[in-house]
This record gives structure tokens, sequence and C-alpha cells, in this order.
């Protein structure tokens, strides 16, 4: 660089009239003064070289730091060579062979690790009089190790291959090591050392000679570029950074020793260790021996582990250990990772925002950032490939430097988060919402989904407001029991019978009743009649269409929380064990329901009288049903519709639309069910496909309940197709994050508008049922959760032998006529207590808990079954046991639901018996209106379902 | 620097069993670079010793080597031509990395000094000046490096500067008049255009050490 070059340069910087100590570091970063300028007189700056910028006082400056370099030439290098030459004492001493008593044999490893060299170093000073032979021989092995890794400094540049740039190196790298005998000479700070004489270099500038009348700048400038003092300004700038850096390569325990006094002398980082001693896994004692290993342990498990959990996470799974590549980061101060532009300018920004380098750990952090979606989508090889080898090529250094000094001042997970969506911003992404990667068609994700779930991933949201150990166990078991690919299965079923019903319920609304549709369908009435069958023919596809659970973050309004009980707190596990129970019953409650409008389906569509197909109706054209004029009729399409609107009702509680199951819609099903029982109708229109799908559905049956306990073979028979797999996952997904809601007792789920304002209005139309969970006092409760604990033995069941306090009135009362199965109110009740306190008194009904189904699922005891009649009825008396729990109210009305429920009509059998499984759900249903009916539960879908079968295996 | 060891004249096992133990212990591995030996090690076992000491090792055949000296190469006569084998076990040669055939001289050079090594029983009289400032001067070289004669020399001559080592471990000289052999040998230090020659002396069982330095004159090797 010539004078006048330099001189630009030089008042690029100094004629800046705001210019001071501050805005020259943050011209760094910002507009990349060092590269436009002169960069050895900025890095002297930052490194406080020059601790002012008052250029008079750099001359001085100048000449007493090169003097003192002169002075270490002279004495390291100079004089004991002069010692050797001059002879002076004894030859017999001082001469080349003469033996070594007075130096020590140190071994000192040297380099990264796995290279080390083991070389003689005379330590400390000579005592009396010492062979300076002996000193020339040891620092003659130093010399070599440090030329042999000078001579393969940056390879690809020339500059470092002159052979005197290279004997610079070693004589500042070997004076270095002489001044430092702690650390001696490492590999690695002649990488440090290269680039920083490299620009000393550049920006050298050879005195004129003669020439005198030079203003007093171009004076100052001429001293401090002058390139015959390259070498001492090179040094003194080298010296500067290993104030810093030198920790990195101390090795032994002293030297670890006073480094740790020196850490403790920074407050902020003591505390963070202190707070993160117990979580942090100890290292080893040869990894407290060498401060950089500590150092990537902090980065690793404090810093990164704050700001990113996942990311630690992974890295921890996969054990990548941080000192694997962080010590190369630290030591050669990001030297490998950046080429030689790019590592200047990452060193401009560190040198000017923080001089002592404790920037470096939030660098590290930021690069981790850069790659950290790529690193969670990798195995083992491919992350550590990815951090030996960090991808630079999109790196812009001085934003790596902007985000490590956000982290810096920032160091949380939403700093973290906020450097993610920077990054995103910067790759011309939509920035993400949290921690999670962006969804990515790479063939990792699906793996890692399944490694990684959600809602138990550390550092979700969903976890985070899962603060409720019990929450959290309930949730981890029913993510097990729900990993079962049957009970997707039925959950799957049941969902999309319910959407088809659903669509159904509200065309005929639109068109019988005048109520409005909910989804807005104008089909016809027609189209009710094809369709019902079809759909339940593909269930799955249907099911695929379920729209999404309401996000938790909506907070749902209780409905009518004024009539209800206040729900009590979620803390211990008495009340945790009654909430289920209370889900369970109301679960049960809306099996019953289901059954219920299934049978009015059954009667109404499929009529007994009406099995063959018109001869005339075309099958390839769906027929129309001709509308009934008869009152008959429209009584039987009212009650249709009623049904429909019951299962739409069960429905949307199960999807959580709906937060609380309303118990007026059941009763008025129940007594529709009732007042058609009675008029038996006889003619039914029936489409061809409907008789088809009819004649399908009973060979279910059939095979279903030869074997109660092979519905398994059943769905290996029937497997489903590729798509319902994956809808089945976000299924179990999204039953968990219902699940967490529930468990914190205030979570529910979104609520829907119009199903809610129908909800309240049947409440105004029937209030009579509600006072009977109003007056379910706390003991009362108790006493349901209990009931349900033993629910497998059910006190109608007569054969029983097991039920000492067994009631009077037998399952064939119950199931039988209408009229006649009405027991008194206070029978029921008696029975119901006496069969809790039967329950009590001793476990002699626990080994029906061992009839319980596959899957742990409940199936019915055989007493049960034999009381029963057909094969439908293996879970019937889960009737009268929702009724039971029910408390007095509606007793006609249950009991002409149990003559229904024995009539065991063919879809009645597919869903209250097509495999014990549905059925069990069922009774789940019957659970969730129970727990519904104490007001504190929301019967969010299929969920409940899992709560149950968990407390039943939990309390057995 | 470099710290060059001239030793020869050693006549192991002919006439010493081994070299002197105080030599022994000033000679370790590790600091000397280089050994020029002036021949006469004799046998292969000392020749191994000194390869401990410094791998670079440039040895020339002395007038008693055994060890670096062409082998007579035994080929089956041509009588027995006819034979598939040949009838003659001759024991394996050496490999010619290990004890390659030494040359009878020898040049290396250190920077701007070139040192030739020589036996010095191919120059008569045995240890002349004149005779070995002729040989200098052919072989164009700074330094000179002979034995033979069992007697330590130093000295410079027209700008050259000669070293006769002596034999490191004193043995016997077959030349009339030399008398009691003392053992020596020399290490130089050469560096830049200046050799500084360290003589290790036996005398009375102790080590005695001199320093003699010779610095090359440019002047004087461009007007040859």
């Amino acid at each position: 660089m010539d004078l006048h070059e330099a001189r630009q340069k030089w008042d690029l910087i100094f004629n800046d009239p705001l210019l001071s100590l501050t805005s020259l570091r943050q011209k760094a970063v910002a507009t990349n003064i060092c590269r436009t300028t002169l960069r050895s007189v900025c890095w002297k700056v930052y490194l406080t070289y020059f601790p002012s910028l008052e250029t008079s006082t750099w001359p001085l400056i100048l000449q007493k730091e090169r003097q003192h370099y002169s002075n270490l030439v002279y004495k390291y290098i100079t004089n004991p060579t002069e010692q050797m030459a001059k002879g002076g004492g004894d030859l017999s001493v001082n001469n080349p062979l003469a033996s070594n008593d007075d130096v020590r044999c140190c071994h000192v490893s040297v380099g990264r690790g796995e290279e080390s060299y083991g070389f003689l170093v005379g330590r400390g000073e000579p005592k009396g009089h010492m062979n300076p032979w002996q000193q020339y021989f040891a620092d003659s092995e130093i010399r070599k190790v440090i030329r042999q890794d000078v001579e393969r400094t940056f390879p690809d540049i020339d500059y470092f291959r002159d052979s005197r740039v290279q004997q610079r190196m070693v004589d500042i790298l070997f004076i270095y090591c002489k001044m430092n005998q702690d650390v001696s000479y490492r590999q690695g700070m002649h990488e440090l050392l290269a680039p920083v004489l490299l620009v000393v270099d550049q920006d050298s500038v050879e005195l004129v000679e003669g020439a005198t009348d030079l203003d007093p700048t171009t004076d100052v400038l001429l001293q401090t570029l002058d390139r015959a003092h390259v070498e001492h300004d090179a040094f003194s700038l080298f010296t500067q950074v290993m104030k810093s850096a030198k920790t990195w390569y101390e090795f032994n325990d002293e030297v670890f020793n006073s480094s740790r006094q020196r850490k403790q002398a920074r407050p902020n980082v003591a505390d963070e260790s202190r707070m993160f001693a117990s979580r942090e896994p100890t290292p080893t004692e040869a990894a407290k021996l060498n401060p950089v290993v500590m150092e990537c342990h902090r980065i690793h498990h404090e810093f990164l582990r704050t700001v990113d959990p996942q990311l630690y996470g992974h890295l921890e799974r996969l054990g990548i250990e941080p000192q694997l590549y962080g010590i190369r980061w630290l030591r050669l101060l990001f030297g490998r990772e950046f080429d030689m532009d790019s590592l200047l300018k990452l060193w401009d920004g560190m040198f000017a925002e923080d001089a002592t380098l404790k920037i470096v750990d939030y660098v590290c952090l930021s690069m981790l950032f850069g790659i950290r979606d790529d690193l969670l989508q990798d195995d083992y090889s491919s992350c550590l490939g990815l951090l030996m080898h960090y991808p630079t090529a999109h790196v812009n250094p001085h934003t790596l430097i902007e985000q490590a000094v956000y982290l810096r001042d920032h160091l949380s997970q939403e700093g973290g988060v906020q450097i993610m969506r920077q990054n995103d911003v910067r790759a011309g992404r939509v920035p993400r919402e949290h921690g999670a990667p962006p969804p990515s068609p790479s063939r990792h994700a699906g793996e890692y989904n399944h490694q990684h779930h959600p809602s138990i991933e550390a550092g979700t949201d969903n976890l985070a407001r899962m603060t409720k150990p019990a929450a959290e166990g309930f949730a981890k078991m029913t993510k097990e029991v729900m990993k079962s690919p049957q009970v997707r299965e039925i959950n799957k079923a049941i969902a999309g019978v319910m959407d088809e019903v659903k669509k159904n319920v509200s065309i005929l609304g639109e068109n019988v009743l005048g109520r409005p549709s909910v989804d807005g369908t104008q089909s016809g009435p027609q189209k009710i009649r094809s369709e019902f069958p079809s759909g339940f023919d593909r269930l799955s596809i249907t099911s695929t269409n379920l729209p999404p659970p309401p996000p938790l973050a909506q907070a749902p309004t209780p409905h009518s929380p004024s009539s209800r009980i206040p729900p009590p707190p979620f803390s211990d596990p008495a009340t945790f064990h009654q909430d289920v129970a209370r889900l369970r019953d109301v679960n049960r409650q809306m099996g019953v329901l289901v059954e219920k409008c299934v049978e009015v389906f059954e009667r109404e569509v499929f009529g007994a009288g009406v099995s063959i197909p018109s001869p005339t109706s075309d099958a390839e054209q769906p027929v129309v049903p001709a509308p009934a004029p008869s009152p008959s009729d429209t009584v039987k399409e009212a009650a249709l519709v009623l049904a429909l609107v019951g299962l739409k009702h069960v429905r949307d509680v199960l999807q959580g639309k709906t937060v609380d199951f309303d118990q007026d819609i059941m009763d008025q099903i129940v007594s529709e069910a009732a007042s058609h029982r009675r008029v038996q109708p006889q003619t039914q229109h029936q489409t061809q496909t409907q008789l088809q799908t009819q004649t399908q559905l009973q060979t279910q049956t059939q095979h279903q309940t030869q074997t109660q306990h092979q519905t398994q073979t059943q769905y290996q028979t029937q497997p489903p197709p590729e798509r319902e797999k994956e809808r089945e996952w976000e299924f179990v997904e999204s039953d968990e994050v219902a699940l967490v809601g529930t468990g914190n007792g205030g979570m529910r789920g979104g609520l829907d508008e119009s199903i809610l304002d129908k909800v309240e209005r049947a409440d105004v139309m029937e209030p009579t049922t509600t006072p009977s969970f109003q007056e379910n006092p706390a003991p009362a409760v108790k006493e349901s959760t209990r009931s349900t604990k033993s629910l497998p033995t059910s006190p109608s069941s007569s054969s029983s032998p097991r039920t000492p306090t067994k009631p009077p009135v037998t399952i064939d009362d119950i199931l039988s006529d209408p009229s006649l199965a009405s027991p008194p109110k206070s029978a029921i009740s008696a029975n119901k207590y006496s069969w809790i306190l039967g329950t009590e008194e001793g476990a002699s009904h626990r080994p029906s808990s061992n009839k319980e189904g596959l899957f742990g699922l409940r199936s019915p005891p055989p007493d049960r079954m034999a009381a029963s009649t057909g094969n439908i009825a293996e879970g019937r008396p889960h009737i009268p046991r929702a009724h039971s729990t029910n408390t007095s109210s509606a007793t006609n009305r249950r009991s002409s639901f149990g003559n229904h429920a024995a009539r065991g009509d063919p879809i009645l059998g597919i869903v209250g018996g097509s495999g014990t499984d549905i059925l069990a759900v069922a009774g789940d249903v019957g659970h969730t209106l129970v727990r519904q009916g104490s007001g504190e539960v929301d019967p969010l879908d299929a969920a409940n379902a899992d709560k149950r079968r968990y407390v039943d295996e939990y309390d057995y | 620097m470099v710290l060059v060891l001239v030793i020869g004249d050693l006549h192991i096992p002919h006439r010493v069993h081994d070299l002197p133990l105080k030599f022994k212990k000033l000679l370790v591995p590790g600091k000397i670079q280089q050994i020029l030996s002036t021949g006469n090690i004799t046998d292969k076992e000392t020749y191994d010793y000194l390869r401990t000491i410094a791998g670079d090792i440039h040895v020339v055949r002395g007038d008693y080597d055994e060890v670096g000296s062409p082998l007579p190469t035994i080929t089956t006569p041509p009588f027995l031509s006819f034979l598939p084998f040949s009838p003659i076990h001759a024991p394996p040669p050496p490999t010619p990395t290990q004890y390659p055939s030494w040359p009878l001289s020898k040049i290396v050079t250190h920077g701007a000094i070139r040192v030739g090594v020589l036996h010095g029983h191919q120059v008569v009289p045995w240890g002349d000046v004149e005779s070995l400032s002729i040989v200098a001067r052919q072989m164009d070289v700074d330094v000179l490096l002979t034995g033979h004669t069992h007697r330590f020399e130093a000295f410079e001559n027209e700008g050259k500067f000669f070293i006769n080592p002596g034999s490191a471990t004193g043995a016997y000289s077959g030349i009339p008049g030399t008398g009691d052999v003392i053992p020596s040998f020399v290490l130089m230090d050469i560096q830049g255009n200046v050799v500084v020659t360290y003589v290790y002396q036996l005398v009375d069982n102790e080590v005695k050490v001199e320093k003699v330095e010779f610095k090359k004159s440019y002047a004087a090797s461009k007007v040859l």
C-alpha cells in the first residue's frame, strides 16, 4: 500500500466529525469500515492497543510497544545465541553436549487433542550457571513444532508461503511462548496470528526516505503503519487477542484453577452456572482440566439449553459432544470455518463488540442457529459433518455478530426463537411462530415427528402450559393408550358416523323442523336416504375431513356455569379420580344416547317389515322416497330428526365443539323412541344401497358376536387405507392436546356458537332433568366414581352370584316392556347405593376386570352375556348402569330405552355390539355424561375414553 | 544452526571393543542433527549405534571398513551354468538402503559451507597439509574432514578449514611415531558462514572441551 492510498483511508476514518470509540466500534458491523479503510488501525483501536483516538499519543505508544518487542527478541532469541557463541565461562559446561541436569523434562502436549508432541521446555529462570545450550535445545524443539505448523498455515494463501513471513510468525509465536510458559505454544495459535500478521502487513507503508516536509498526520500514519515494525505490531495485536484466547489453550490443572478464579470474577456467568448446576451433567475430571472443554460445555449445556431446548435435546440425543466442534471454533476463532475475507469481517465484529472476546460464545450459538433446521433433521454422522464443515456459503459474518449480540442481551428461549425467525426471513421463508422447524417435505420430517411428539417435547407451548404433574402423567398414559391402532380405529369410526349423521341432521332439521342448517348444506331430503348408508361405508374418507379440534388458546365459555357445581381444583389424586369418573359417566350416557338414536334409525330406516327392496327401483338411481302425507309418517320423520339431533350432539361433544353434554336432548330422544316403540311402524322406504349395506353390516355383526374377543381379526381383515393411518396420527395428537386442556381444568375447547345456541334452547325447553345434576352433592359425586369403578358387575345381572346386595330388578325386567320394567325411583337409587356399598365391601367384583376385552377395553362379563338377549346384548347391561348413575329421573324413558335395545335390530347390533371395542367407547360416552353433569369437564371427543380406560387399569 | 558430529577411526571391534563410556554419555540423541564419519567404523553394530544418535549419517569408507565395502559378487561358475539353481549358497547382500556401499569421499553442504569428508588414507603423505589443501581445492569444499592419523587436528589453511577428529576410541595407529592416542571427536556448530568446532578429548579419563572457530571468508573463495 503506498502512502497516498493509506492517507486516503486514514482520512476516511479520522475525518468523521462524530468519531468516537463507540462510533468506530459500531461501524465495524454497520458500515464495514475495517474493510474499506485501514483494518489494522481499527483493530488496534478495538483491541485497546490504542486506548484512545487521540492520534498524537499514538507514536509514544507505538514506540513503547515496539521497544518492548525488540527487548523480548533480544532476551529470548539474540542473547542466548550470543551466550553460546561467546563461550563464556567453563567450556566443559557451555558446550552443546554438556549434560542436561539443570533442565527439567516436562511433557507438554501440543495440538488439537489427537496430535501431541512432547518436548523439552526449560522452565523458570536458570539458577546459577546454566548451560545456554540446554536452553537452545529446548527452544529449538519449540521452534520446530511452531515451524511445522506455520509452514502449513492457510496453504491456499500465497502470503504465508513466503519464508520470511514464516520466519516472522515463528519468531512471534516463539516469543509469545517464552512469555507464557504456562501454555507454551499450542497448535492453533498460528492460525490466530496469521490473519493478524496479514492485516498488519497489508496495511503497512514503506517509510519514505528523506521526506522531511511531512504534516503531522502523515507522520503519525507513517509511524503507525511502519513496514519495518510489522512484526512488532503483529505481535502486540496477537498478544491482545491471546489475552482472551489464552484460556482456550490452557490445559493443566494449576492453570485451570487460576482461570476458574478469573471466571468467577464474572458474576453473571457464575450465577448462570449455579442456576444450571443441578440439571447440567457434570463434566468429567479430564474435562475440568481443560478450560476450553468447559467453555464448550457451558455453551452447550447452559446457553444452548436456554435458548433452544429442542436443538439441545437433539444434539444430546445424538450424543454429539460440544467439544467436537467447539474446541476448533473457539481456539481458531472460527478460522477454519470461514474463508479469509469472511473471517476478517467476523473478527472485525468480534473485536469491535468485545475486546475480551466473550462474544465468541454467542457467535457459536448464532452459528448453531444458522444450521439449526438442518441439524434437527439429520442423524449423527450428518450432524457431525455439518458441524465440522460448517456451511458458510450463505453466512454473513456481520449477521452472526448481530445475532450474537442479540443473544447476549436476550439469553432466553424467546431470544432463540427471535433468531430463528430472523433466519427465516433472511432465507426468504415465512417466519415461524415457535421453535419447531418449518414443515418440510424432507424424508426426515416424518421420522422426526414420530420421535418427538409435540405435546411431550420439552419447550413447546403445550408442555409449558401443562404444569401439574398429574396432568403430565395423564397425558403420557393417554398417549400410550391412543397409540394403539385399534383404539384409533374406533375413534375414527365413531367420528365418521357422527360426521355423516351431522350432515343429515342439519338437512332434516332444515326441512322438517325449520331449524337452520349448521353447516349450510343445501341438499334436499332425498339425499339423506341415499347418503347415509353409503357414507357409512366410507367412514374413513369422511373422517379425514373432520375439522381440526379448536385451538387451546381459545378460552371456551362454560355452559351455564351458575347452574353447575364449580369445578374443583385439579390438585390431588382423589379429585382427579372423581373427575375421571364423572367423565366416564358422561361418556356412558352419551353411549346410551347414541344407541337410542341408532335404534330409532334402525326402526325408521330399516324397518323390519320392509327388508325386501322394491323390485321396481333402479339400483343405479337413488330412489326418492315418496313424501309422507300420513301423520304417522310425519311422526316418524320427527323421530328421525330427533335421533339425528342427538347423534349430532354426541358428535359435537366428542369433537369438543360443544362443551357440555346436554341431558335434555337425550331425554327427548328417549321419550321419542319410547313413543315410537308403541307405534311400531310397518312401512319404510328403502333403497337398494341401503339394503346392501344392511346385509353387509349384519354379516359384520355376526362375525364379531360369534367370538367377542376376535375383534382384532376384524381389523386385520379390513385394514384401513393408508390415508387413514396418517389421519390417525393427527387424531391422536389432537386428543392429547385436548387432554392437556382438560387436565388443567380451565382449558376447554372452543364453542361452536350455533351448537351452543341449540343446546341452550334445549335447556330452556326441558329443564326438568337438569336439577338432578344440581342436586348432586359432592358425596354423590364420589359415589358415582365408585360405581363406575365397579361398572362391569352391574346390579341388573340377576344371575350373578357375586353381588349379595343384588337388586331385585333383573336385566330382563328392565329390557322388557317399558310398562313392566319401571321400578320405583327409590328402588333404583337404593339399588345403586347398595351396589356401591357392595363394591366397597370387598374385592369380589374385581375378577370381572379379567374379562376386559382386548386392548384394555371393557367387555361385558359372561354372566351378563348369559342374561342378555341375543348377540347385540353384549353391551346391553351398560344401559341400566348408566341410568342408575344418572340419579332418578326419567325412569319410564329408561325402561323403554331398554326395550328398544332388547329388540336386537341389526344396526343397533352394529353400534352396540360391533366388537366390544365400540361398545366400550359407547360406555365411555356415558361417563362423559356424568362428568359433564357436574359441569366441570369438557367431554372432548374420544380422549375421554382413554381417560376411562386409564383409570380402570389404574384402579384395579 | 546445525550441530554436526564428526567422528571416525573407531576400529571396533578389531582394536578397541567400544567407545569410552564418558563419550557415550555425551553422545545422546536429540541434539546432533547430522553425523559425518571419516570411516573405519568397521563393524555394523557401531554403525547402528551411531545411527541412534542422529539419523542423518554420512559415512565414507575407510581402509578397514567392512560394512560399507562393496561385497564381492558371487556368481555361478561357467561350468556349472547348466544347473537350474546356483550350487553356491552366498549370503544375501545387505540391503542397499540400510548399508549402502559407502563412497570413498563425500561432500555435504550446510548453507554457505561445503563440507568434504574423506578418510585420508588416500592422501599421501598422511595428514600432510599441502596434500590436504590440494584435495580440498579439488573437492571445492570450505571444510575438509579427514581421519586415518588418529590424531586430532583443526587448522585453517588458505581460507579453508581442515579437521581431523582423531580416533573416538583411541585405537592405536599403525603410523610410526603416533604414540599414545587420545580419544577424541569433534562437534561442528555451523551457523551461516561460521563454523564453531568443539573438540572433545578424553584426557586422563576426563572430557576436555576445546573450541575452534572458523569463519569462511568470501573474499578468499572468490580469489580461488
